[in-house]
């Protein structure tokens, strides 16, 4: 188990989050996207300073407002249906998802209502330099 | 499955259903409590969907139950007792934080760790469906915290709550553990969703080594004294 890709999605990915959303975005910044080196490494030269990474994540953001967000929630339940009424199906999703947990030095902050670019009447899509791991999908 | 590890697996995803059943009505009581108070509603949203999300984890190990020990009778209600955490003189901003911090920076960490551990282990095809469903969402339910911890620690301090984090940590152990005596043989179930006692303790023992504690001490909580009360 990679400790130090998990402490980037959960702690730093989750320290953004709200920060995120506040500022219309739905993602990590491309400065994030591209920290592959040195994810999550408490000790790295990641800021120190709570609201730093935050305040980085700022800056370079793709917009999703609240509207937008209630759709990717749309958009969870009906990939919940799908599994729920597929065990079969989302046992083999789980099974490939093994194999794609991504490249050891790729981010990995996708959830299902993060890191997705939306489209008016098409589905969503990862946004560029980010990586869905662990099963999760726009 | 008829068998003693039948009857394990079995009595392991039923106490996985009251968990789930249990941490909906908390992140239901936290949400309100977060809609009590001048924080983003981001948050609010997070909690509330964490709700639902663990209604729906309590059906799928419902569900396997079922598929285990044969047809169940429905699950027992829970007990009236508040579903409250922390100690009940705090505010409603602290209780807010001890609850965010309980249940998505403690539990909800240490179970995505353990999920992706179960989860790569499972062979039984409709546990490993619904490992993965489950895990899925428990790294929302786990950002949830580190959200709130984040935004907290933009203005205050959490500093309060680091001789809270032991109990915490008792307490997530709690539900991670099979219900079988210490001493009881302990059998690799891993294939069913079960991980036996030696590697979960090595699995979250490196958890909070590498992402737990660390990440509290990012947001002012010092862990001298969690670090100390973890079994070794």
């Amino acid at each position: 188990m990679d400790l130090k890709r998990l402490f980037h999605v959960l702690v730093v990915g989750g320290s953004v989050a709200t920060g995120c959303e506040r500022s219309r975005t739905g993602g990590l910044t491309a400065a994030d996207a591209a920290e592959t080196h040195d994810v999550g490494m408490p000790d790295s030269a990641a800021p120190d300073a709570p609201g730093a990474a935050e305040d980085a994540a700022a800056s370079d953001v793709i917009s999703m407002d609240v509207a937008t967000m209630d759709l990717v929630a749309m958009d969870v339940a009906a990939m919940d249906v799908a599994a729920t009424a597929d065990a079969a199906g989302a046992a083999d999703a789980a099974g490939a998802a093994d194999a794609a947990d991504g490249p050891a030095g790729n981010p990995c902050f996708c959830s299902p209502t993060k890191c997705c670019d939306l489209h008016e009447g098409a589905p969503a899509t990862v946004q560029a330099g980010v990586f869905c791991c662990w099963g999760t999908k726009c | 499955m008829l068998s003693e590890d039948g009857r394990l697996v079995t009595a392991v995803w039923l106490m996985r259903e009251r968990t789930e059943r249990e941490a909906r009505a908390l992140f239901a009581g936290l949400a309100a409590d977060l809609g009590a108070l001048d924080v983003d509603p981001a948050l609010r949203r997070m909690a509330r969907q964490a709700a639902a999300d663990e209604g729906r984890h309590a059906r799928r190990c419902r569900a396997l139950v079922g598929r285990f020990s044969g047809p169940t009778a429905p699950p027992a209600p829970l007990p009236p007792r508040p579903f409250q955490l922390g100690p009940p003189e705090l505010p409603i901003a602290r209780r807010a934080l001890y609850a965010s911090v309980a249940l998505s920076c403690v539990t909800e960490t240490l179970a995505t760790a353990l999920l992706l551990e179960l989860r790569r282990l499972a062979t039984d095809a409709a546990v490993r469906a619904t490992l993965h469903e489950v895990l899925r969402d428990e790294v929302d339910h786990a950002r949830l915290g580190w959200a709130h911890l984040a935004a907290v620690a933009r203005t205050g301090t959490a500093g309060w709550l680091a001789p809270q984090v032991p109990a915490m940590l008792r307490a997530a152990l709690g539900g991670q553990i099979a219900p079988v005596d210490a001493g009881a043989p302990d059998p690799d179930l891993s294939g069913y969703g079960l991980l036996p006692r030696a590697d979960v303790f090595r699995v979250v023992r490196a958890v909070a080594a590498e992402v737990l504690f660390p990440g509290l001490e990012r947001f002012g909580i010092d862990t001298a004294e969690a670090r100390a009360s973890l079994p070794s």
